[in-house]
């Protein structure tokens, strides 16, 4: 067993400015978390000016101009704990989650991510991803020491080569009895007795320990030497992927909500990954202010994949650019993220050489780049050509969405007589030579080069199309394809394309 | 002149031969950073790759090619070499009839086309498509770019298409020649006879071109077993491809 412990000790502030993205805002200011008109934490701005945990409120706000106090909100930490349980969740399926950490079971992941010193660094960059910025991390082969050595073991510059159990047995015994949720009277006790450290316990008589009070502590100091089972509350993923996210301050602009978009999709990523899914529909809610007079409809931004993914970067290249398309009716507060299509997906096949553009285009980076420009430009500008059996030329074809496999070629559906590279949508009407009949193109009559291809086809969907189609030579030496209606009362000619 | 030189080695100061350009030559090898790596592609037109600099169409970078109007003959000119490529066409003048592609040998699943509503949007895609280096050509017509952004937007898709390594074909009107470009291939094409195109290859790696090449496209009839009334295609052999003639010459209809 091996467990990695995040402990995030800077979760009360953090999980108000996850949303915010701190570096850029010229409004950043100053601000501290309270709790009961007692300053919890305060930022680097504020502690710099001397906010101090345990000051009250006003003495702060005094200390500071312009001190944003936030009053300590345990949902929003919940929530921040909960997004980090799922971004890490690609990690390993076996996840504790706690009220202002996360335990991760690694064992069995270590070879996958490339050995545990990788896996450290891995986790510890996910994390980071993830808006968690204060964080203490530790490693033990039980839950229970890898949480304590996160949250009380002191910061060493050099880290010696000591075991665990020398490590647990060197914590100062207050920080071990308050992490561990121990009441004042037996730190007193201990303290009293001359205890300074976990060894020093550890070295006392058991049975006497016991029968004053702290059977408790021996029981918890067994499990994390790993001489007593050591059971855990598994964190237990969600059936369907669902995340809200309130802002800090409300965003006017589309473009304002990438960031804030960046904290749920680190989540599904790690969601995805641990179930082996891959996204294929996305559905991104704005929500905007209401009031009693306007009540406004959520903005909905949906995203349909064609290559279905769990990688966070290019859904978050994808979310980004329909962003930045979307104009906002209102100013939103509040997001939700919710996975409406996923895909089994075991991962991609790693070529062995690297193609370059000799394939059909279906490689996963030409179809991500067929992705990322539809969002952008939209699935109906960004399409791929298919042969249709028809005898109409403007229905042998049809256009469909380019993150769609191409069909497989079909020889037969190539032409035998003359057709034109470029078509007009929609044909162009020529004026009639009255000398001589011929259709006029720019003033001068056409010399028609074929004799008449005569399509008629149509009658069967009342699309009735009956036409004779001519090469035509244009003065500047350009081949045309006209064509001469022949319904209607008088037969005309109209130019349908050229052969580029 | 014609005779393509070998660029003849030079020591560099480590001791190494270069190659290096003389500019009264057609350069033969790949400019950039001496790499050994295929640096041009045939045309599928011998006349053609004779004047151009490596044998063939650039592997990377910006390719010219000035159109007086769309339908001169672009994409027969083009399809040899497109053919086995995957390819990105963005903002096309009229809808590309794949129908007629796939007869040229351009298969419409090897195809994808953009048509965004703006310039700005279609410099995008086509830079877009250039950097990842995942698609074999992507050609792009320069439409109503603005004249303001023009020089920038080339210079940009120049950078990307040889960051990519991808050929980018830009598709442009034939007045902006004599308006400065990036790019290191520049040709006019105008139809020049039934079936015959101009080409004029006025800015490469080597000397200027003393006359204009004409090239023998397959024409509309080509594949199908008619025959036109007015002037019956010769057989088109390989040799007879090309024809060296002194000046671009208009037919009159």
């Amino acid at each position: 067993m091996l467990w990695f412990a995040l402990h995030l000790n800077g979760l009360p502030l953090e999980a108000w400015l996850a949303t915010a993205d701190r570096a850029d805002g010229p409004d950043a200011r100053p601000c501290c978390v309270v709790e009961a008109r007692r300053v919890v934490q305060a930022d680097e701005r504020a502690a710099a000016a001397g906010v101090e945990p345990g000051m009250s409120a006003a003495t702060a706000a005094s200390l500071v101009c312009g001190l944003q106090v936030l009053a300590r909100d345990p949902a929003r930490e919940s929530a921040q704990v909960e997004r980090l349980a799922l971004a890490l969740s690609r990690f390993t399926p076996a996840l504790v989650r706690q009220p202002d950490g996360v335990l991760l079971e690694v064992a069995a992941s270590r070879r996958l991510f490339g050995g545990a010193q990788a896996l450290w660094r891995a986790v510890r960059a996910e994390a980071r991803a993830a808006g968690v910025r204060s964080l203490r991390m530790a490693a033990a082969p039980t839950a229970t020491a890898a949480s304590v050595l996160a949250r009380v073991e002191p910061p060493s510059p050099s880290p010696k080569r000591l075991s665990v159990s020398q490590r647990l047995d060197a914590l100062p015994l207050p920080g071990a009895l308050v992490a561990w949720g121990h009441g004042t009277r037996l730190a007193e006790l201990l303290h009293g007795i001359g205890c300074r450290v976990l060894g020093d316990v550890r070295g006392l008589p058991r049975t006497g320990l016991q029968r004053r009070g702290a059977a408790a502590l021996l029981d918890v100091l067994a499990r994390a030497h790993g001489e007593a089972p050591d059971p855990q509350p598994w964190y237990e993923l969600p059936r369907r992927f669902e995340l809200g996210l309130e802002l800090l301050h409300r965003a006017d602009d589309a473009a304002m909500l990438v960031f804030a978009t960046q904290r749920l999709v680190q989540p599904l990523a790690g969601w995805l990954a641990q179930q082996w899914l891959a996204a294929a529909r996305l559905t991104l809610v704005l929500r905007h202010e209401t009031s009693v007079r306007h009540a406004r409809p959520d903005t909905v931004v949906s995203l349909a994949l064609g290559d279905p993914t769990r990688d966070a970067a290019q859904l978050m290249l994808l979310l980004r650019e329909r962003l930045q398309r979307t104009v906002l009716p209102a100013p939103v507060y509040a997001i939700r993220l919710q996975l409406d299509q996923a895909v089994g997906h075991a991962g991609h096949e790693a070529p062995l050489w690297r193609e370059r553009g000799a394939g059909a285009g279906s490689g996963e980076d030409a179809r991500a780049l067929f992705d990322r420009l539809a969002a952008r430009l939209g699935p109906e500008h960004v399409q791929r050509p298919v042969l249709v059996a028809d005898h109409r030329p403007e229905r042998a074809m049809r256009m469909s969405p380019a993150q769609q496999t191409p069909a497989a070629r079909r020889e037969d559906l190539v032409p035998r007589a003359p057709r034109p590279t470029w078509l007009l949508n929609v044909p162009t009407r020529l004026a009639e030579d009255r000398g001589s009949g011929r259709p006029l193109y720019q003033g001068t009559p056409l010399a028609l080069a074929s004799r008449a291809e005569r399509i008629e086809a149509g009658w069967f969907d009342g699309e009735l199309v009956s036409r004779d189609y001519h090469l035509a030579q244009a003065c500047d030496c350009r081949w045309l394809w006209v064509f001469r209606e022949r319904r209607g009362a008088q037969a005309q000619w109209f130019l349908h394309g050229f052969f580029g | 002149m014609r005779s393509a030189a070998l660029a003849f080695p030079v020591a560099a100061p480590s001791g190494r031969l270069l190659p290096v350009w003389r500019a009264d030559r057609i350069c033969t090898s790949a400019v950039h950073g001496g790499d050994t790596a295929e640096a041009a592609r045939p045309t599928g037109h011998d006349a053609l790759d004779a004047e151009l600099p490596g044998g063939g169409w650039p592997v990377a970078g910006l390719i010219e090619l000035l159109l007086a109007r769309p339908g001169c003959g672009e994409l027969r000119l083009l399809a040899p070499a497109l053919a086995p490529l995957t390819q990105l066409w963005v903002a096309p003048p009229f809808v590309p009839y794949a129908p007629a592609l796939a007869a040229l040998g351009l298969a419409p699943a090897r195809l994808v086309v953009a048509t965004p509503d703006d310039a700005a949007d279609a410099g995008w895609a086509a830079e877009q498509a250039l950097r990842s280096g995942t698609l074999g050509a992507v050609l792009w017509w320069q439409g109503q770019t603005r004249a303001a952004t023009l020089s920038a937007t080339l210079r940009r898709l120049h950078l990307a298409a040889e960051e990519g390594r991808t050929p980018l074909f830009a598709l442009r009107p034939a007045a902006t020649r004599v308006q400065a470009s990036p790019a290191p291939l520049r040709l006019a094409l105008e139809a020049a006879g039934p079936s015959r195109l101009a080409v004029e290859v006025f800015k490469r790696r080597g000397p200027p071109m003393a006359a204009s090449l004409e090239l023998r496209l397959p024409g509309p009839l080509h594949r199908s077993g008619h025959r036109a009334a007015s002037h019956a295609p010769t057989p088109v052999t390989r040799e007879d491809h090309a024809v060296v003639c002194p000046a671009p010459e208009r037919a009159a209809a």
